[in-house]
């Protein structure tokens, strides 16, 4: 019994391999894995994009394959990938950001937060095109160390207190998590 | 009918009077490396273009096989209007005059442009490539760099042996820019890889001015922002800039030919705002 115990826990633990461990993030990467598996599914839908390509080439395909995705996240609603986790993404940012000691981690964010560039208070839809008049928010080193991993076609953004899962292929928000970081 | 072609003489003059002269500093040996460094270009307007111009006035007497380009590589949009007005256009004599283009992503890039084709990034958001024996460059996106990418560069670096090692990324690691300052977070993370295995140079940009930083630990740092975008009287100067130029757009000439590495900064002007040599340190024998 106690070895089915054993090895039942070594799986879970290998399941939830990118997950930190007891830290609540497991909904989250299962969130993740199945929107990569949408993403996948659709990707094979629009002709693949190369190095080489024009511009109009990478026009064509961002606007085809956000097209394909949005159709088939039609029912996409906020929290649908961030889940049960929200409060494990808050808690860690605070961790990460709050206090005098990670000034420099919160200037790194500060820098160039494009919710500077907005006249008025952001606002972010799922599934929407990424504005392309808006900067990408830069995201530090030690900031995604912390963050659970997610696959290279997706990343982590902050617009203003906001993180946001970007998909970076499709140039698109599908996922964001509001008053994700303690105050900038 | 005398005054006229006497009129449009004038004027041809003028014009050509206009435009500066190049004033090369650099040795221009036969078959040393040559390449020129541009960044925060993408604007698509006259300062962008008139830099463009003036870089290929230099590639006439200088000829740079290609440019390494420190993101910001288009400003405001990326349709395919932006890609002609705001690249394809303001270097179209370079680029049918052959020159390649490296990019590195900045904050103002959409990460799709590591396909496109002038930006020779292969489809990876970060790469290397070694245009001459002895000369390796890391392209890194410093708006993203995540755990993979350091891992991938520590590995590109421990393979490089003894080659000459020059990074180059959006964020400068050290900057005295008052409007975004140096990247600390960025610093922590690659100036340990940068020491462990040898970097010799690493330019930048962001910071829409020029800046050459004095040796820090052994590497030299150059900022490259103002090909484009400029931000006037932005440099708050301290102990560590070498030289600081914010008055006018600029862009950089390099040689590496040996264990020397030569420089120069030119404004839109014509004026030069620096020049100089780097040498590194000579292999040692095994």
């Amino acid at each position: 019994m106690r070895l089915l115990i054993c090895a039942m826990l070594g799986a879970l633990a290998a399941a939830a391999a990118d997950a930190p461990a007891g830290t609540g993030f497991s909904a989250f990467q299962k969130n993740v894995n199945a929107y990569l598996k949408v993403h996948q599914e659709q990707e094979k839908k629009v002709p693949a994009l190369k190095p080489g390509a024009t511009a109009k080439d990478i026009n064509d395909h961002k606007s085809a394959f956000g097209k394909a995705l949005r159709s088939a996240r039609a029912d996409a609603k906020q929290g649908d990938i961030f889940g049960t986790s929200a409060p494990a993404f808050q808690a860690l940012l605070a961790r990460e950001l709050k206090g005098p000691e990670n000034s420099s981690l919160r200037k790194a964010v500060k820098d160039e937060n494009p919710a500077k560039k907005l006249a008025g208070p952001i606002e972010i839809h799922i599934n929407e095109t990424y504005p392309s008049s808006l900067p990408l928010s830069t995201m530090p080193p030690a900031l995604l160390a912390g963050l659970p991993r997610i696959p290279l076609d997706l990343e982590y953004r902050v617009m203003g207190r906001v993180l946001i899962l970007h998909d970076r292929d499709a140039d698109m928000i599908v996922d964001f998590l509001p008053e994700a970081t303690p105050k900038l | 009918m005398t005054f006229r072609i006497a009129s449009f003489s004038l004027i041809a003059a003028l014009l050509l009077l206009a435009q500066p002269k190049p004033d090369l500093k650099l040795p221009n040996e036969k078959d040393s490396l040559k390449f020129a460094v541009l960044g925060d270009a993408g604007t698509g307007e006259k300062p962008q273009y008139q830099i463009g111009e003036l870089a290929e006035a230099y590639h006439q007497m200088f000829p740079f096989t290609f440019s390494i380009y420190v993101g910001d590589n288009l400003y405001g949009g990326e349709a395919e209007r932006d890609f002609k007005n705001k690249f394809e256009l303001p270097y179209k004599a370079l680029l049918d005059d052959g020159v390649k283009f490296y990019a590195a992503l900045g904050n103002h890039d959409d990460p799709n442009q590591r396909f496109y084709k002038n930006f020779n990034m292969n489809g990876k958001r970060y790469y290397s490539f070694k245009p001459k024996n002895g000369v390796r460059f890391f392209a890194l996106d410093s708006t993203y760099m995540g755990p993979e990418q350091l891992e991938w560069f520590e590995k590109e670096l421990a393979d490089s042996g003894s080659d000459w090692k020059i990074a180059f990324c959006h964020h400068p690691p050290y900057s005295s820019g008052e409007k975004h300052g140096s990247s600390l977070e960025l610093r922590r993370a690659v100036e340990p890889l940068f020491l462990k295995y040898g970097v010799n140079v690493v330019f930048t940009g962001h910071e829409h001015f020029y800046e050459r930083i004095k040796p820090q630990k052994g590497v030299y740092y150059f900022i490259e922002g103002a090909s484009g975008k400029l931000r006037k009287d932005n440099i708050a100067v301290n102990e560590w800039t070498a030289k600081g130029y914010d008055q006018d757009n600029t862009f950089m000439l390099v040689e590496i030919a040996g264990d020397k590495l030569y420089f120069q900064t030119i404004a839109r002007s014509g004026e030069i705002v620096d020049s100089g040599t780097i040498e590194r340190p000579a292999k040692k024998a095994d």
